[in-house]
């Protein structure tokens, strides 16, 4: 029986419980330990042939809790290994809570991947929405308090269109298998759930949350943040629409998109997650495509991305963790004070550039090469290699340059506060970095885990046309940034971009001054009823009265009231922070409770 | 040697460092066309379908045309960041404080 199988989310989850209750002398140890056990049990099926698992049934339905397969499997095993990489990144965080929420997140993600029916997935989809908001919540700052509702409130919406078009599918179908849809003759019912998996890729003009979210995170819930939930959706649809041609397009559009956003982005932070919303776009492309070899980019893509962007993010992190900027408009000439940080980014810069011998070389390229090999798709793969030049230009030439060389435009308190970052921060970052030039050097180790065997031992990704092709289009943008560097064209400056999030984040204030407006307007006529009902003769004889209690009794009332509307301000930050606190141990405990009720009622039936 | 040891005399050598990437960029279009030179060309064109239009004879001039990706990398990059600075940025660019209330 297939009874000893256990669900890697169950440990995290088991884990994020737990690690309250561990004492503070092993807590390093034990933090270390849940992930890597996660992520060896994780490893331990990909010898295992391809089967379904955790199968309970549930009304008249099976719910599948462990559907274990190449494609699955490929997602899983780079998710549990970036935990791994992420907690140790983050080790020296005292809140647990951090932990635990961040743990939780990574196990929505596993669960989602495992999911062979749709009511399994949307459970883990919420649950990873309503978990990772916590990792943007736990930074305390204003912004990010009011970045983390929009965050959930745009990922609520999405989840309700997953679970609207969920019941009409199972309603029109029967079944809650989630299998490949119809992809040539898409129902409405198929269309929501692809709006909310497309919400969860940021896909525009669906991806806004992104960008303002992302950016607001702590330093390390970031580094999270950048992997999970964007690839589980790219998981989501390798699984659901491979080969839909309307993918190709939004890809496309997303890799451009991202692309110019970035590039007038002073931001480092933003900028790594404009180039999310751009390298996700080659995925979704990818997945349009739906040939064998653009499925196994997809997924190698997503493979090498989660590494190099966790990279980046955590060098990002560095920056902020230790000096407390990461606009470039207030960086420049860190290097003396951040070597190591610098070079380590800029192995996650090269690597999303796809350099050769770099990981980004080896994965993107398959997606690349599925456009060409169709006379159709030609223009869509010139596309992305004009995004491929926008992605080197950022992340390998602009960030490195402006915030370690350039124009040294630090305060002093950010010069004096700079400094390579914890051994444990830098080795998190030494890890990711040594599996970035690993991938790209030995392709076999990716290669084997892809989804379609034969298209991958087919494929070559170090062809002398394409090492040579690379190698023009990355140095001569190279060669084109440094021209513009000496025309002093591309200085960053200080200043924000609007984007699409400008439509709820102004159109709700829109909304607010609406509603206030016919309240004061009540007010007013409610006012002048009392006016000439004859109050204004008995306020003229009660003036005396009103000299009176405006001096003696409203002095002390005014007091009074500020000195409670004072209270109450601390109050309600108090109160806000522990109703986060709350929110984390009641879903933490619920979705713990769901998943052990489901477990044991399976194993005992 | 430490690593900041290491940046700080390629920054000395400055000179020498452009001299060596000036040499690398040559270096790489003259493996490209040596590339081109060595390989049979023709045998692959015939078995692709012929597609016409302006992607087709795009990708043609990519295949059969010697440092096409150089022209590429250089004028995209000026491209793309004349669009987003000049025809992008001022429409979406504003205060740092343009958020706040």
């Amino acid at each position: 029986m297939s009874n000893l199988w256990i669900h890697p989310s169950l440990l995290l989850i088991g884990g994020a419980l737990l690690l309250p209750l561990i004492p503070k002398a092993f807590k390093k140890v034990f933090l270390l330990a849940v992930p890597l056990v996660t992520f060896g049990l994780v490893l331990s099926m990909l010898g295992q042939p391809a089967a379904t698992h955790g199968q309970i049934p549930f009304l008249h339905w099976t719910l599948s809790f462990g559907r274990v397969d190449s494609l699955s499997l490929v997602f899983a095993v780079i998710m549990s290994g970036m935990c791994c990489i992420g907690t140790l990144y983050g080790l020296h965080v005292e809140e647990d809570a951090q932990h635990s929420a961040a743990w939780i997140y990574v196990s929505g993600s596993l669960g989602a991947i495992f999911a062979g029916d749709l009511l399994t997935l949307f459970l883990f989809w919420e649950l990873m929405a309503f978990s990772s908001v916590f990792l943007i919540w736990f930074r305390r700052r204003p912004e990010s308090t009011a970045a983390g509702f929009r965050y959930l409130l745009v990922h609520v919406a999405g989840g309700l269109s997953l679970l609207a078009g969920l019941i009409l599918y199972v309603h029109a179908t029967g079944s809650i298998a989630f299998n490949a849809f119809n992809i040539l003759n898409t129902s409405g019912a198929e269309y929501l759930i692809l709006i909310g998996i497309l919400l969860n890729a940021a896909v525009p003009p669906l991806h806004a949350w992104l960008p303002d979210a992302y950016p607001e995170g702590t330093f390390n819930g970031s580094v999270f943040l950048s992997a999970f939930t964007t690839k589980t959706a790219v998981y989501a649809l390798c699984r659901g629409f491979a080969g839909m041609e309307l993918l190709v397009w939004l890809g496309v559009i997303m890799a451009l998109y991202g692309v110019v956003y970035a590039i007038i982005e002073n931001d480092i932070r933003r900028l790594f997650a404009y180039h999310i919303v751009s390298q996700v776009g080659y995925m979704v492309a990818g997945v349009g495509i739906g040939t064998a070899l653009a499925i196994n980019g997809a997924c190698a893509h997503a493979f090498a991305h989660i590494l190099y962007k966790g990279l980046l993010f955590m060098g990002g992190g560095s920056v902020l963790f230790m000096t407390g900027e990461t606009r470039m408009s207030q960086l420049g000439g860190l290097y003396k004070k951040m070597p190591w940080t610098f070079l380590l980014t800029l192995i996650g810069g090269l690597s999303i550039s796809a350099f050769p011998f770099f990981s980004g070389f080896v994965s993107k390229s398959m997606i690349v090469q599925a456009g060409f090999d169709n006379p159709h798709l030609y223009w869509a793969a010139f596309f992305l290699m004009l995004a491929s030049i926008g992605t080197f230009y950022c992340n390998g030439l602009k960030v490195p340059y402006f915030v370690w060389f350039g124009k040294d435009k630090c305060s002093p308190a950010v010069r004096d506060r700079a400094d390579d970052p914890p051994w444990n921060m830098l080795a998190a970052m030494g890890i990711a970095a040594f599996f970035c030039i690993f991938l790209g050097c030995y392709t076999p180790a990716l290669y084997h885990l892809l989804p379609n065997q034969a298209a991958a031992h087919d494929y070559n990704a170090y062809t002398p046309f394409h090492i040579s092709e690379t190698l023009q289009v990355l140095l001569f943008t190279a060669c084109a940034f440094f021209v513009l560097v000496k025309l002093k064209k591309i200085e960053p400056h200080a200043g924000i971009n609007v984007d699409l999030d400008w439509f709820y984040r102004i159109g709700g204030r829109a909304f607010l001054w609406l509603a206030r407006k016919p309240v004061q307007l009540i007010d007013t006529a409610v006012g002048e009823v009392y006016r000439v009902g004859g109050l204004v003769p008995l306020m003229k004889s009660a003036t005396l009265v009103g000299l009176f209690d405006n001096h003696v009794i409203d002095g002390a009332v005014d007091g009074l009231a500020s000195t409670v509307r004072g209270i109450g301000q601390r109050l309600r930050g108090v109160q806000r922070g522990a109703m986060q606190d709350n929110l984390t141990v009641v879903f933490a405990i619920a979705a713990g409770l769901i998943l052990a009720f489901l477990f044991f009622k399976g194993f005992s039936s | 040697m430490n690593l900041l040891q290491i940046i700080e005399s390629l920054r000395r050598n400055l000179k020498t460092v452009v001299l060596g990437c000036y040499a690398v960029l040559a270096l790489v279009v003259i493996a490209d066309v040596a590339r081109w030179a060595l390989t049979s060309h023709g045998a692959e064109a015939a078995t692709k379908e012929h597609a016409s239009g302006f992607w087709a004879a795009l990708f043609h001039v990519a295949e059969n045309v010697p440092v096409f990706w150089t022209v590429f990398g250089f004028l995209g990059c000026v491209l793309l960041v004349i669009v987003s600075k000049a025809v992008v940025g001022p429409f979406v660019s504003k205060p740092e404080d343009f958020y706040d209330e």
